[in-house]
């Protein structure tokens, strides 16, 4: 590559020297006529006049050429851009699209993937996490567990440990506030580097010995919102479920917490969760319960490859050591930034950001095919300019140069326009973002320069893609003939290079649309049947007894009077509790997954137990939930503590359990437990823990045998919006406790949209499929149309005469249309085939389906030949009217 | 070519014509900067002096253009020079700027001499 200013360098002493020459010639000359040579040469000097603007004048012409030539070409291109604004628009409209779902995708999977958490050696920073062979998605760890890695794992400089937990926090007696705190290692805030916004954090030893520091440090944006930046603070008292605490800090403003996105309202040590939290006394001592995140900074130069091969070690003889309480186990490190938002589901999140990349980059790719048409007809409609250009000594290279800035500028434009436009989706998108229940959250949404770079790269792209195959064929003319106004040099007689690319267009079109139908078919089968329960008009509300301080007796007191009270209120069909709400999001409330062992009774074989989800239910439960019993009876308020033990259970567990027998009356129990359980009632298996789920063996106890804490009210309502109980029911619990913080009060078709674990996959799927689908069948239709129309304009003399000798309209329409008709119909064939085989590696997706869905795939493929005939039809219609004389005229 | 004579269309005009007049001495072969300026004088019976500064600008931008090229080589007397030498484009370029030139002075002899064209017709 030769830089400009290097050749202006040489260019210059060329100069020079061909000045110097020209002196020494003319001084030669006028020697040569016989002057005296000192004569000679003062008179050739004298002629030259002052040597300086003569070498600067020349070397101007020179001078910044290559930027001259680009803003030459500028000007042509927005003189062109001007001359012909709807082309210009559709254009930068159809590019704006395709790069405005890039934009938004990028800038999603950007913020989520690429933004380094503001704390000391982010890129160091990875999660650890085992993978229990029992368990479905890899979690954390237990204390002891931790204390091990941290001890043993050289290739780690410092590991912390978090226990997030939903507490009731109140400051200096006010009213308590349900929300979340981090339970954390005592070197959590030294080690991610953070200071203090004012106070103190943890001191080395503070929160080493169980129950012995009782401090907490209360997060930035709590301390704002709750306490209104209240500098005094610091030193003053506040009660943790309850349990006194002393606060000894604030955190700055910028940090929330060592997890992305989550904003804990204050930290303690770990060592006080036994006193403090309930059913957690034995949360230091066990190996049981992975109730800690781990996370841990990687020695400098170590590659998580090498952290990996350290843990699993430690992993293995853990697993050795402590069976039964653990068992094979496997363990990993992922660098933070992948582990997002949650580390236990980050593959299926990396899964599904691949996936919609991918999506997002074929609509691109339709928006290009789409606008490298419509640049490849212009250019044809501009072989006459292109030739004399041409003709009047411009390079070929020049040229291409040219239409190639024109396609840039274009795309440049389409990627400010795309921007806007992802700027304005923006909400739209943030709309769908996973919700998180309860748990506060705290999106920084600070500005990057990535998606800017991003857009300007894929433009420049889009740009060089669209313009270049156009720009190549467009300059492969034939001056003479274009100058003599002969027929057209090119494409006049084969247009594959169009037709390829409207095949393209369709085929790529009818993969999003199938995709697209597919995931809202899904949704809507989801919906209706397969939950295992009626969706609509449900109520929820969640309370938390245990943290508020209540004992079994005086809970179930509460429990009884408040589903007596909801019951009587206006518009409310029937109540109930349950400890547990199918797709919750937090693995802190699914104990439905994280069942007991159970088998059953008389079996003495290990093989026969199985796991099983578990929820606790009153007996209102599956009238208000709508599931209907397929046989026996429901809980009764005889189910009391002191009856015999029952259960409901669904038909999953019932088959494996008693395969081909009858189950209502069986008995089981609980591996850890001696009272056998009876069967008393069989209910249709549901979804419980993820829509995808296998059939899970679920137990449904009465909550009065298996009390448990926190609980949530269902309430089934006669009205159409079953919000309008909040302000009835927040009179209720006032009167039953006003101190008790409620929780989670939504509907449960709010509760299923917004799980991720429910509908939000299926719905994003649909919602991006949906409106990537619609672009797609936009831009594939403007192909169409397109090509159509230029075989129209080319054929015009052709559709003269067959008039002229008495072609019917449909024989015209006939004749123009199977330009376009052909490669859409090859598109529609190639794109099925594709959409099928794209289905079935989204089958694990799908829900109730099959992937080859006929109605999905007949619709889809009806639609798209509908739009295709109808972007044929309107330029066949203008060809039908052609006036023979005319286009007979014209040649 | 009179000096002070720097006004912008006149420029334009001679300009135009200087390049053209360099490609038409060049259809001869070969030559360099100061033989262009001598054999413009000398055709032109010393009518038509060019400026060294008009000159070099001129030749560097029809380089520039791709109508001519330019090598270094060595005079009859020894002397080391810059020759230009028409290229295919500027051959097509000096045919159009001809034929143009043609009309614009058939064009410009028809309006100062009203006279004679009326008698012709």
């Amino acid at each position: 590559m030769r830089w400009p200013w290097v050749a202006g360098k040489r260019r210059e002493q060329e100069i020079d020297e061909e000045i110097q020459a020209h002196l020494r010639l003319a001084t030669q000359d006028r020697i040569d006529r016989g002057e005296s040579p000192s004569q000679a040469r003062a008179s050739a000097l004298r002629e030259l006049g002052k040597a300086g603007p003569v070498k600067e004048d020349t070397r101007a012409v020179w001078t910044w050429t290559a930027f001259e030539r680009l803003g030459q070409d500028l000007k042509y291109t927005l003189r062109q851009m001007r001359r012909s604004p709807g082309f210009t628009a559709v254009a930068v409209l159809t590019l704006a699209f395709g790069l405005s779902v890039n934009i938004t995708i990028f800038s999603l999977i950007g913020f989520m993937f690429r933004q380094p958490l503001p704390v000391k050696n982010a890129d160091r920073l990875v999660v650890v996490l085992q993978q229990r062979a029992d368990r479905e998605v890899p979690q954390g760890m237990s204390w002891r567990d931790y204390q091990d890695y941290r001890a043993g794992i050289p290739e780690f400089s410092d590991m912390l440990a978090i226990s997030f937990r939903p507490a009731h926090l109140s400051i200096e007696g006010r009213t308590a506030d349900r929300t979340w705190i981090e339970a954390v290692s005592g070197n959590y805030f030294s080690m991610l580097g953070i200071s203090p916004l004012a106070g103190r954090f943890f001191q080395p030893g503070e929160g080493e010995r169980q129950g012995a520091d009782p401090v907490a440090v209360l997060s930035y944006d709590y301390w704002q919102s709750r306490l209104g930046g209240d500098p005094g603070i610091v030193g003053r008292s506040a009660a943790i479920n309850g349990h006194p605490f002393t606060i000894i800090g604030i955190t700055p403003q910028n940090f929330t917490s060592a997890r992305w996105a989550i904003a804990p309202s204050a930290f303690i040590p770990a060592a006080m969760i036994p006193g403090v939290f309930p059913g957690a006394e034995s949360i230091l001592t066990t190996r049981h319960s992975a109730a800690f995140k781990v996370m841990a900074h990687l020695q400098p130069g170590l590659s998580e490859a090498q952290a990996t091969s350290a843990v699993q070690v430690l992993a293995r003889r853990l697993a050795r050591e402590y069976r039964p309480d653990y068992p094979e186990t496997e363990a990993f490190v992922l660098p933070e930034m992948l582990a997002r938002p949650e580390p236990s589901t980050s593959r299926f999140a990396r899964f599904a950001a691949i996936a919609f990349l991918v999506l997002a980059g074929l609509v691109l790719f339709i928006a290009c095919a789409n606008v490298a048409n419509l640049m490849f007809s212009r250019a044809v409609a501009r072989q006459r300019e292109i030739g004399i250009r041409a003709a009047i000594g411009a390079p070929r290279r020049r040229l291409v140069r040219q239409l190639l800035t024109e396609s840039i500028a274009l795309a440049m434009l389409a990627g400010a326009v795309g921007m806007l436009l992802s700027y304005g989706t923006g909400p739209l998108v943030a709309g769908l973002a996973p919700p998180t229940g309860d748990v506060p959250v705290r999106p920084d949404q600070s500005w990057s320069w990535l998606p800017s770079l991003y857009t300007l790269l894929i433009s420049l792209a889009a740009g060089v893609i669209t313009g270049f195959v156009p720009a190549l064929r467009a300059t492969k003319v034939d001056v003479h003939s274009i100058l003599k106004g002969a027929a057209l040099g090119i494409a006049g007689r084969r247009h594959l290079f169009r037709s390829g690319l409207v095949l393209a267009q369709v085929a790529l079109c009818v993969v999003v649309l199938v995709c697209g139908g597919l995931f809202v078919l899904s949704l809507r089968e989801m919906s209706t049947y397969g939950l295992g329960f009626r969706t609509e008009r449900l109520f929820m509300a969640s309370v938390d007894l245990g943290l508020q301080g209540y004992e079994p007796e005086k809970s179930r007191r509460f429990l009884d009077e408040l589903t007596e009270r909801v019951k009587a209120l206006p518009g409310v069909e029937s109540a109930a509790i349950a400890s547990s709400v199918p797709f919750d999001t937090f693995r802190e409330n699914r104990s439905a997954v994280s069942a007991d062992q159970l088998r059953a009774r008389d079996s003495s074989d290990k093989d026969e137990a199985l796991e099983a989800g578990v929820n606790r239910v009153d007996p209102g439960y599956f009238r208000t939930i709508g599931a209907p019993l397929l046989q026996g009876r429901e809980f009764s308020v005889q189910d009391r503590d002191s009856a015999p033990r029952v259960a409901v259970v669904n038909e999953a567990l019932a088959d494996r359990l008693w395969p081909g027998q009858e189950a209502l009356g069986k008995q089981f129990h609980w591996q850890s437990q001696s009272d056998a359980i009876e069967v008393i009632g069989v209910v249709r298996t549901g979804k419980y823990a993820f829509l995808g789920e296998a059939p899970r063996p679920f137990v449904y106890l009465p909550i009065a045998q298996a009390y448990t804490t926190p609980v949530t009210l269902h309430a089934r309502t006669a009205m159409d919006d079953p919000l309008a109980l909040v302000p009835a029911l927040q009179s209720v619990f006032r009167d039953l406790d006003p101190d008790l913080p409620v929780y989670n009060v939504r509907t449960m078709e709010e509760h299923l949209r917004s799980s991720a674990f429910a509908f939000l996959p299926l719905r994003m799927g649909a919602f991006l499929a949906g409106a990537q689908g619609l672009v797609g069948l936009l831009l594939a239709v403007m192909g169409v149309y397109g090509v159509v129309s230029y075989s129209v304009s080319q054929q015009k003399r052709d559709i003269g005469i067959r008039v002229a000798l008495g072609a019917g309209k449909l024989d015209v329409f006939r004749a123009v249309s199977r330009a376009g008709l052909r490669p859409a119909i090859v598109g529609l064939v190639l794109g099925s085939a594709a959409a099928f085989g794209l289905a079935r590696l989204l089958a694990v997706l799908l829900y109730g389906i099959h992937p080859a869905n006929i109605p999905v795939f007949t619709m889809v493929v009806s639609v798209m030949l509908g739009v295709s005939l109808l972007a044929c039809w309107l330029p066949a219609r203008r060809a039908a009217r052609v006036d023979p004389v005319a286009a007979l005229r014209q040649e | 070519m009179a000096k002070g004579e720097r006004d912008q269309d006149r420029i334009e005009l001679l300009q135009g014509t200087l390049d053209m007049l360099i490609l038409q001495t060049l259809r001869w072969g070969p030559r360099h900067g100061y033989g262009i300026g001598q054999t413009i004088r000398a055709g032109s019976q010393d009518l038509l002096q060019v400026e060294t500064g008009s000159l070099y600008p001129a030749l560097h931008r029809l380089e520039k253009r791709g109508w001519i090229k330019a090598e270094w080589g060595t005079s009859e007397n020894k002397q080391r020079a810059r020759y230009y030498q028409l290229t295919a484009a500027g051959k097509k370029r000096l045919a159009t700027e001809h034929s143009r030139w043609n009309q614009m002075s058939a064009a410009i002899a028809r309006l100062m001499n009203p006279g004679k064209s009326e008698g012709k017709a």
